[in-house]
């Protein structure tokens, strides 16, 4: 499950609450890394199973989100 | 220890009628007055000699390592090398997020404690130490951590722990040479997940040394693959085609400087040409389980890991048979 949006800094406010709410410490620094689409204009973060957000929710991304170029 | 058991072998044979202990008690003795000392104290001496023969030293452990040195790089869940002595891996888990170092006991993961820290919770790997040097494999970012305890049990493939990739986003980073003029060996231990999606291929080793030369070995359905990029340019290496989700054993031997490999599946030779999917970027990094850039895991299950800087080829027979031998594969 994924939050999209195509503001970013709304997935980096929702990673960082997950961050404040689990506490990591050690080699983990934080819950996930934003994604963007390739259009420049669209984001993803993976959900947290424990965190909502009144974000919109993809069961998953499809492949237009990850580039294909294989050099 | 040795001279003992070989004495205590020797002298049984020729003094019937005494235990093994009391004629190396005996031999002891005798050399030493010879030497011009004395035994004050032969029960003593018999209590160490019976000691010694009952709990003899177990035999000395040889690693894959011990054997085939100058690996860059070697991630496992059993002891690779008799002169490493950190641990295996470092765990966190799902239930606090505290994180703990896990060792060997016999040789192998120390699942006890793996399992009793987790705790009947997920476990995830944040690092992946290397037992050939300090190039360990890492992962800061939570959702990206492959997992090894799913539930307080312990991921395994063949009876043999492992570390799942789950999800398409895991991967684990450690540093590759910034230059390679040497060709490259890498020797992996993976269970494929063969999937329909678009993510059933994807790499399991991508080894980048900047932004124009590159290796990738990885899954896709249908097979492994094996793609070079040498000075910008792309080649297509040998592969192997087939569809399993066994526990595989996987040999390449990419030959830079000639762009060309041999890679062995099970111990058998591939030579098709697998396109499969990889992309990279200009760090000099290695990936293990995922491209550079990330979101294309084949989510494989991963038990071993080791990378030469070197051919390799005229030791792949011995390499294979010291991992097959621990894990049963083929």
């Amino acid at each position: 499950m994924y939050y999209t949006s195509q503001n970013r800094e709304e997935l980096v406010a929702y990673n960082e609450a997950v961050n404040s709410g689990e506490g990591y410490n050690g080699t983990t620094t934080q819950w996930a890394e934003i994604i963007e689409h390739p259009n420049g204009a669209d984001y993803a973060i993976l959900k947290h199973p424990k965190y909502d957000a009144e974000l919109t929710i993809e069961e998953t991304l499809g492949e237009d989100w990850f580039p294909q170029n294989d050099i | 220890m040795a001279l003992i058991n070989g004495l205590s072998i020797y002298l049984s044979n020729r003094q019937g009628g005494l235990s093994a202990e009391q004629i190396l008690v005996n031999a002891f003795k005798a050399r030493v007055e010879a030497d011009g000392g004395s035994v004050e104290n032969t029960a003593c001496l018999t209590n160490d000699v019976e000691y010694l023969t009952t709990n003899p030293e177990p035999a000395a452990f040889t690693g894959l390592l011990d054997t085939y040195s100058g690996a860059a790089a070697a991630y496992s869940l059993r002891l690779l090398s008799s002169t490493y002595s950190g641990n295996a891996i470092k765990v966190r888990r799902a239930s606090d997020n505290v994180e703990q170092d896990i060792g060997f006991v016999d040789n192998e993961l120390d699942t006890s404690s793996l399992e009793t820290f987790c705790s009947g919770t997920d476990g995830f790997v944040t690092t992946w130490y290397d037992q050939s040097g300090s190039n360990n494999a890492t992962q800061t970012t939570a959702a990206n951590q492959p997992k090894i305890v799913s539930s307080g049990t312990t991921i395994t493939e063949n009876s043999k722990p492992t570390i799942q990739w789950v999800d398409t986003s895991d991967i684990l980073t450690a540093v590759a040479s910034t230059s390679i003029s040497n060709d490259l060996t890498a020797i992996a231990v993976n269970a494929s997940n063969v999937q329909s999606s678009q993510f059933a291929n994807g790499p399991i080793l991508q080894y980048n040394v900047d932004s124009s030369n590159h290796i990738s070995i990885g899954y896709r359905y249908g097979g492994y693959f094996t793609r070079l990029t040498k000075a910008g340019s792309t080649l297509t290496l040998n592969g192997y085609d087939f569809s399993s989700t066994s526990l595989n054993l996987v040999f390449d031997y990419v030959d830079y400087t000639n762009a060309s490999n041999e890679i062995y599946v099970d111990n058998v030779s591939g030579s098709d040409a697998n396109a499969g999917r990889s992309n990279f970027d200009s760090t000099s990094r290695i990936d293990i389980g995922n491209r550079t850039l990330g979101s294309l895991s084949p989510q494989t299950a991963i038990s071993e890991m080791i990378i030469y800087e070197s051919d390799q080829s005229t030791n792949r027979t011995g390499i294979q048979s010291n991992i097959n031998d621990f894990y049963s594969i083929y």
